[in-house]
């Protein structure tokens, strides 16, 4: 029995379980995750007890499901699995938040957009073209957080914007440079 | 992401290099946002020392293995406490045997809950239109997800021309929706022979049988879905061997 649970990474752990069906492997991932999936329940139900109860019901499917499911990435697993149970238990929970149903595996992915920012230095020009294509909030929020490298704090000082405008303005710009670039990528590699 | 580190996030304590580090790597991960979001809403509420408490209370009950009982010193036992032994026995055989049905109901749920995705409509309109006929509202109330309004439309439809498989099905769904398995059922049943949306129907009869506890009828259509070619052929699998029993899959 290994004495050290956290040398193992997600991953790891989820094979263990698989193998052997011991409890503590997926319990180190619950250990793991409880505070983000709390979080996450919390901003929707907006209650502790229910969002402890729900917490409770995800882990409970989360063990049954993990037994037998191919799970190739658990964060996003663990993710769809807590916002579907949100989604169909919202009338339970007399939720107020819309939670919407993604393909969550896209959205992680759509988040690459991230790093490519920092990657495609050498296409400069199509980066700058659909910079100058935002407007001036998501253009500003942009390039104080990303080349700047200013907290959300910072932006939202140095712009005058509160924190939850900077943060959509970062959402939206991101989103935006992502469908101009590939929008012109093409035209520009022509 | 260690928990430490959001837990230093949300008590402000990192450096602002540290920070902008944390905050990258929310924008690329929206579990991470969304979650710091949520416990930013509850730190306005309750202290830090909560979330530690959280962590601990949320993960133990998971945590270990049904226990190894200690061997009991049955000689040193008088009458009362043999007595006293039947009885706890007694009830814990009731209560575990309770349990192991609330359970199974439990599980049933859980597939449920997680395979159960409403089917979009292929005819989808979404418009307030004044003048929509019987058939657009009642596909604008299901892709509004009202579905109790759903059904009333698609009753009506039903009653009209009730050989009509596709307003069947969706009926069928939106009784899914509003927790009326055994209707849903009966409308799925009705239906089964159709050529039109043949797996479709056979996929959500096997759920709503789930739903209802019926896991054997469920297994049978999960079988004949699992052995072919379909698009519900690798969630079939899945669930047939979540199911209790595990019945092997046949050929």
């Amino acid at each position: 029995m290994p004495e050290n649970l956290s040398i193992y990474s997600d991953q790891e752990l989820v094979d263990l379980f698989q193998l052997n069906g011991n409890n503590i492997y997926i319990g180190e991932l619950f250990k793991r995750y409880s505070i983000l999936v709390f979080g996450l329940c919390f901003k929707y139900l907006k209650n502790r007890e229910n969002s402890k109860d729900a917490v409770h019901e995800i882990f409970k499917i989360v063990l049954e499901s993990a037994k037998h499911q191919e799970i190739k990435y658990f964060r996003a697993w663990i993710y769809t699995i807590s916002k579907n149970y949100l989604f169909r238990n919202s009338k339970k929970y007399n939720s107020l938040e819309t939670i919407e149903i993604e393909n969550f595996s896209e959205k992680f992915m759509e988040n690459d957009v991230d790093l490519t920012l920092y990657k495609q230095e050498e296409q400069g020009e199509l980066l700058q073209q659909a910079l100058s294509n935002l407007n001036e909030e998501q253009r500003t929020c942009i390039e104080l957080f990303y080349y700047q490298q200013k907290s959300y704090q910072e932006v939202a000082s140095i712009t005058g914007y509160d924190l939850n405008k900077v943060k959509s303005a970062i959402q939206n710009g991101k989103r935006n440079l992502k469908l101009f670039m590939e929008e012109n990528k093409s035209s520009y590699e022509e | 992401m260690k928990n430490e580190l959001i837990k230093k996030y949300l008590a402000n304590e990192m450096l602002p290099a540290e920070r902008h580090q944390f905050e990258l790597e929310m924008e690329q991960d929206p579990f991470l946002m969304e979650s710091v979001e949520g416990l930013s809403m509850l730190q306005e509420q309750y202290n830090m020392e909560e979330l530690h408490q959280l962590e601990t209370e949320l993960s133990t009950p998971f945590t270990a293995n049904i226990p190894i009982a200690k061997k009991s010193k049955w000689k040193d036992m008088s009458f009362f406490k043999y007595a006293a032994a039947a009885c706890v026995i007694g009830i814990f055989t009731f209560v575990s045997w309770r349990l192991i049905i609330i359970q199974k109901s439990r599980n049933n749920d859980a597939i449920f809950t997680q395979y159960y995705t409403t089917l979009t409509h292929p005819d989808a309109i979404v418009r307030s239109d004044q003048q929509a006929t019987l058939e657009q509202k009642a596909i604008q109330a299901y892709e509004h997800e009202n579905y109790f309004e759903a059904v009333n439309e698609y009753q009506k439809l039903v009653a009209n021309n009730p050989n009509n498989v596709k307003n069947n099905l969706f009926l069928g769904l939106s009784y899914l929706s509003t927790n009326q398995a055994p209707k849903a059922i009966d409308i799925f049943n009705k239906i089964i022979e159709a050529n039109e949306y043949g797996n479709e129907i056979k996929w959500y009869l096997a759920l709503a049988y789930i739903k209802n506890n019926q896991i054997q009828e469920a297994q049978n259509l999960f079988h004949q879905l699992a052995s072919t070619e379909n698009f519900y052929q690798q969630k079939s699998k899945e669930i047939l061997e979540s199911l209790d029993g595990k019945i092997a899959l046949k050929n």
